[in-house]
């Protein structure tokens, strides 16, 4: 049977040994080791101040820790500045109905530059305008079974505001619901120039009418979405002067 | 009579025209209690050199915040305790009181082997097998159990001594005792 052995049973005397004069040469290099001005005779009894540097047994005080909080603080300022800045940017980024347009590159991937094209002569087009979408003269020529009329110039592919007019500011659909101020030529009657771009109304509710007739763009455009489609309102701008047809997109709160 | 003799020394280490004095008998008295309680700790007679004086120098050191309120022998304990550990955790050896760190069997087996042949070491089998096994604990716990077991110091001292209550101190050296028990046993 085997024997278990307990703690109590065993020897409690310590089994090593001391290297012979250890402890009678221990005080001397222990006193040895001590810095201290005190080893100096002392003049008449009289004992001498201590130079030697007292090291205090307390932790010492860490004489830059505030530098570590202006890091924290710099890092949180750091932090906030990118967030701050992503989110202008994300807002100023191509948006808006156009980005909601699934399966149409041409319209769901283009930048806003690019979608944004001047309407110009637009009653002597003759044709329709899609008054709260963009017209995209491009995809007119390839959709539409009428080709475009002759005298009519395509805008240039990159929007640049008019040197006289306040620059449009152009916001995401769904972020910013500020109205487009629309740009026009003073002084001319007949030709309505300006660029049109369209926002949602902030409650979500379509501004536009929803049982206008699908376009022409739409009925090509298999993959669009239907809200892009149906936030078409057909308007004949033929027979309407300028400030007409800005007051009636005023008036139907298209801006 | 050691009693009195602590007194009249701390007495004097409060005065600073006799400390100095006063400073080398309390190494004259103190060394050899200091230095059985590191050994036992560190096992090797070099380390415990080290650790000792370095223990002096910091007693020194620290005199002018020494005011007499505890035992002189209790305020050199807790200066040598933590030098120890100071040196324990030089080695890298984690630090736990409660004892959850386990058992460390390599070192406890490293031990077994260096101790048979450390010419310093006078003990027989079962001696070497139960300092084999207290340098396998984790190093607090390994400092009470060689200060109950050896030293024979009361739980309170040592809770003076480590800063920890006694009611830990309790559990942990009943923890020391079932791991080296199963140690010696398994090695026998």
């Amino acid at each position: 049977m085997e024997k278990r052995i307990h703690i109590e049973d065993i020897d409690r005397k310590t089994p090593f040994r001391v290297p012979d004069g250890y402890f009678e040469g221990l005080t001397g290099r222990v006193m040895a080791s001590i810095s201290d001005g005190s080893e100096e005779a002392v003049d008449n009894g009289a004992p001498h101040e201590s130079n030697s540097k007292v090291v205090g047994m307390l932790p010492r005080r860490n004489k830059f820790g505030w530098v570590k909080w202006l890091a924290a603080a710099a890092c949180i300022c750091g932090v906030v500045f990118l967030i701050a800045n992503q989110q202008d940017s994300d807002e100023t980024a191509g948006g808006g109905p156009t980005a909601n347009v699934k399966g149409n590159p041409s319209v769901s991937e283009n930048s806003d530059a690019e979608d944004i094209q001047t309407v110009s002569s637009t009653e002597q087009a003759g044709g329709k305008v899609y008054a709260n979408n963009t017209y995209d003269l491009s995809r007119h020529a390839h959709r539409s079974s009428t080709p475009p009329p002759a005298n009519i110039t395509p805008a240039p592919a990159t929007y640049k505001p008019s040197a006289t007019a306040p620059a449009a500011k152009v916001q995401t659909a769904s972020v910013d619901l500020k109205p487009v101020t629309p740009v026009r030529t003073a002084g001319k009657e007949n030709l309505a120039t300006r660029t049109i771009r369209t926002v949602t109304p902030p409650n979500g509710v379509n501004a536009f009418s929803t049982n206008a007739p699908k376009t022409d763009m739409a009925d090509n455009d298999a993959s669009t979405t239907d809200s892009y489609s149906q936030e078409y309102d057909l308007i004949d701008y033929t027979n309407m002067s300028s400030s007409e047809i800005y007051e009636y997109l005023a008036g139907n709160e298209y801006y | 009579m050691s009693i009195d003799k602590e007194k009249d020394i701390t007495a004097r280490l409060l005065d600073k025209s006799t400390r100095r004095k006063a400073f080398e008998d309390m190494v004259n008295m103190f060394s050899s209690r200091l230095y059985w309680q590191i050994r036992r700790m560190l096992t090797y007679h070099d380390d415990t050199d080290d650790v000792l004086q370095n223990t002096f120098i910091k007693a020194w050191n620290g005199m002018e915040s020494f005011r007499g309120d505890s035992k002189l022998s209790t305020w050199l304990y807790k200066i040598a305790y933590n030098e120890t550990l100071t040196f324990i955790s030089k080695q890298r050896e984690t630090i736990s009181i409660d004892g959850t760190t386990d058992f460390d069997d390599e070192n406890s087996t490293s031990m077994l082997n260096t101790l048979e042949s450390d010419s310093y070491f006078d003990g027989d089998e079962t001696m070497r097998l139960l300092q084999a096994a207290v340098a396998g604990l984790p190093a607090k716990q390994r400092s009470v159990f060689t200060m109950k077991y050896f030293d024979d110091m009361k739980y309170e001292d040592i809770a003076e001594v480590t800063g920890t209550s006694v009611g830990a101190l309790k559990a942990s050296y009943h923890l020391a005792v079932k791991k080296i028990e199963e140690f010696i046993n398994n090695h026998e």
